[in-house]
């Protein structure tokens, strides 16, 4: 009565026959899945969905560095008229909130749902380096503005062996610029846990004690400062004078097609970057500067005492110069020091070197053209 | 035994052509997108014999071997764990209705929510290393559970009325038929959570976890856009799994044996 089961009465004949009838099933169904796959693929179902008519519009949640963006959008700042409105441009957010961080951003471009981007420039680096994303750089949204946390105030970084820090992910500047202090210091990266957090959870994660120091773009910096959280060990200014922060990425295909678009575009950054310096150089009380401000709390829901604190943390500026160039040929050599960009990436992509890397990937006929007219 | 060698020769070929299909169609159409996103498996292939040979360090400062041998740990807490509270339970769920009123609601509420959705709960409650072995533990927990309470259920009651009969008592009847007739469900319930907590552990990983992982390595290199080596941890994790299942199918195989005997 135990359990022999029907199927071994059925004898080693027709079990065998049985199991011939299942593979040749479970082949047929494999072949009929994978030519699917490849006839979907050809029929274009995984391919980049089209462009939309408007401009797709990539940032970072609740990144101060790219305020331009939020200050070009406000219709009272352009007296009435955004300046985005002024040139023309119809934009949206390609996701809306925002990116966590700039790799997964580069990862949108990739997957051709971002048009124009706003991001740090170690993740555009990285990625169009080590991945091929077809991106190219526009233009500049800020010098420096990160900074180090620690919840209790050190003297070195050899105070944080063994402790948590948060980053807002391996591959972002913020982490790029915790190896480099790392190195400075002479303390090696493996002696600290490393985890990934949204910039936005790091103060609550460090007042419940899950972090003992974090890294962050601002206003998350400040945000933790002023309410009594944390200290700041290093600016990133310290870490690295006047290093590139944010900077402005195009798809390429894009600019390629759209390059009107492009350039007015970069119009409203221009403006919108003068407009927050003029209103930062104005000073409290001023019509301006509360504007500022304004549109600075809506964007990072960060009061304002933090906001303020945070501005005096941050350059705006549009530009691509010599200093811009300098450090981005630095910081490529450094990524590729660091083992973030894979070995002969540069010559596998056919740049003689990294100064042709960054002449090339950099394209300041856009940035020349929009400062022209 | 001339049947059993063809068989595993048969096997054998099968499990081999079924891998080079495998590995056929990938580079097909890895050569079709021409992506740096999903690269050839030569590549990866190249780049899973170079980091293991060299035992290279990634920028995060951690050897390879570091990273397998976090996640083999965490996989071996987390699963130990899930199988030593999962089968009593189990045991307990399939043996008395009672119990199994008791738990089933709640295991069928908890049972289908994604081991992500828990790593919030795991950052806030519970301290590294505890935190990643918690994902793990969830992901097998369920499997294994399930899988004893079926097989428990599933026992033949014609066994249990003879052993009444020939006047064994709750205690012997739960030790000398329930638990050894179950064997085999459990063993099966085992592998399956084994497999998951696998599954599990780039989840675990992503809570923040000190001496690396697999599932952080793979989190890495990804952020940096250097898929070759992505997919070689997957790989990775695809390989050790796979041991670890096979190790558990042939002590599945002895205890079969053993029960049969029963």
């Amino acid at each position: 009565m135990k359990n022999e089961g029907p199927q071994r009465s059925l004898g080693g004949f027709d079990l065998s026959q049985r199991r011939k009838v299942w593979t040749l099933i479970a082949v047929t169904v494999a072949v009929i899945v994978v030519g699917g796959l490849v006839v979907a693929f050809h029929a274009g179902l995984f391919a980049p969905s089209p462009k939309a008519a408007t401009v797709r519009v990539g940032w970072l949640t609740g990144d101060l560095h790219q305020l331009a963006y939020f200050v070009a959008k406000n219709r009272t700042v352009g007296g009435g008229k955004s300046f985005f409105e002024k040139y023309n441009l119809n934009l949206t957010d390609a996701a809306p909130g925002g990116y966590i961080n700039g790799p997964t951003m580069m990862d949108a471009f990739a997957a051709g749902k971002v048009d124009i981007g706003l991001l740090g420039s170690t993740p555009a680096i990285t990625k169009h380096l080590n991945a091929q994303v077809n991106t190219t750089i526009v233009g500049q949204c800020n010098e420096i503005g990160s900074a180090l946390i620690t919840k209790h105030p050190i003297s070195n970084l050899n105070d944080l062996k063994g402790k948590t820090i948060a980053t807002p992910g391996p591959g972002t500047i913020q982490y790029f610029l915790l190896l480099r202090l790392a190195e400075k210091e002479g303390v090696g990266i493996g002696n600290f846990t490393l985890i990934q957090l949204a910039p936005g959870d790091m103060r609550v994660a460090m007042e419940a004690g899950r972090i003992d120091a974090f890294i962050a773009w601002e206003p998350y910096c400040a945000d933790a400062v002023v309410n009594n959280v944390g200290v700041i060990y290093k600016n990133s200014s310290d870490i690295w004078p006047n290093h590139l922060c944010c900077i402005v990425a195009v798809h390429k295909t894009f600019a390629v097609n759209n390059p009107d678009i492009v350039i007015n575009f970069l119009k409203a950054h221009i403006e919108a970057t003068s407009w927050i310096n003029k209103a930062k150089a104005s000073g409290l009380g001023s019509a301006d500067y509360n504007l500022l401000i304004d549109i600075a709390v809506n964007f990072t829901g960060r009061s304002p005492a933090v906001i303020e604190r945070a501005l005096g943390n941050i350059n705006y500026k549009f530009d691509v110069d010599d200093r811009f160039m300098g450090c981005f040929i630095d910081f490529t050599y450094k990524l590729i020091q660091y083992g973030i960009v894979a070995p002969n990436r540069i010559e596998a992509l056919g740049y003689r070197d990294v100064y042709e890397f960054a002449n090339k990937y950099v394209s300041m006929s856009y940035l020349t053209e929009a400062k022209r007219t | 035994m001339k049947e059993e060698t063809r068989r595993k020769i048969v096997t054998l070929t099968i499990g081999a052509l079924s891998i080079f299909l495998f590995i056929s169609l990938w580079d097909l159409y890895a050569l079709n997108v021409n992506s740096p996103y999903l690269p050839r498996p030569q590549q990866t292939f190249a780049t899973l014999i170079s980091m293991l040979i060299h035992n290279e360090r990634d920028f995060s400062g951690l050897l390879i071997s570091q990273h397998i041998s976090a996640s083999l740990v965490r996989v071996f807490y987390g699963f130990g764990l899930a199988a030593i509270i999962a089968i009593p339970i189990g045991l307990l769920s399939g043996w008395s209705w009672y119990i199994e009123t008791a738990t089933s609601t709640i295991v069928e509420i908890i049972r289908p929510i994604p081991p992500f959705a828990w790593i919030p709960f795991a950052i806030y409650f519970f301290k590294d290393p505890m935190n990643s072995i918690f994902i793990v533990f969830i992901g097998a927990f369920f499997p294994i559970l399930l899988s004893t309470v079926v097989s428990v259920k599933s026992i033949d009651p014609f066994i249990i009325d003879a052993a009444k009969t020939l006047g064994a008592g709750r205690f012997n009847l739960f030790r000398k038929v329930i638990i050894p007739a179950s064997t085999l469900g459990i063993m099966t319930g085992l592998r399956i959570g084994l497999g998951v907590g696998w599954m599990c552990v780039v989840a675990a990983e992503l809570v923040g976890v000190k001496g690396g992982g697999l599932g952080l390595y793979i989190i890495l290199m990804s952020s940096v856009g250097r898929f070759e080596n992505v997919f070689a941890g997957m790989i990775l994790i695809g390989a050790l799994g796979f041991l670890m299942v096979m190790s558990m199918t042939y002590i599945e195989r002895r205890l079969s044996k053993w029960a049969g005997t029963l």
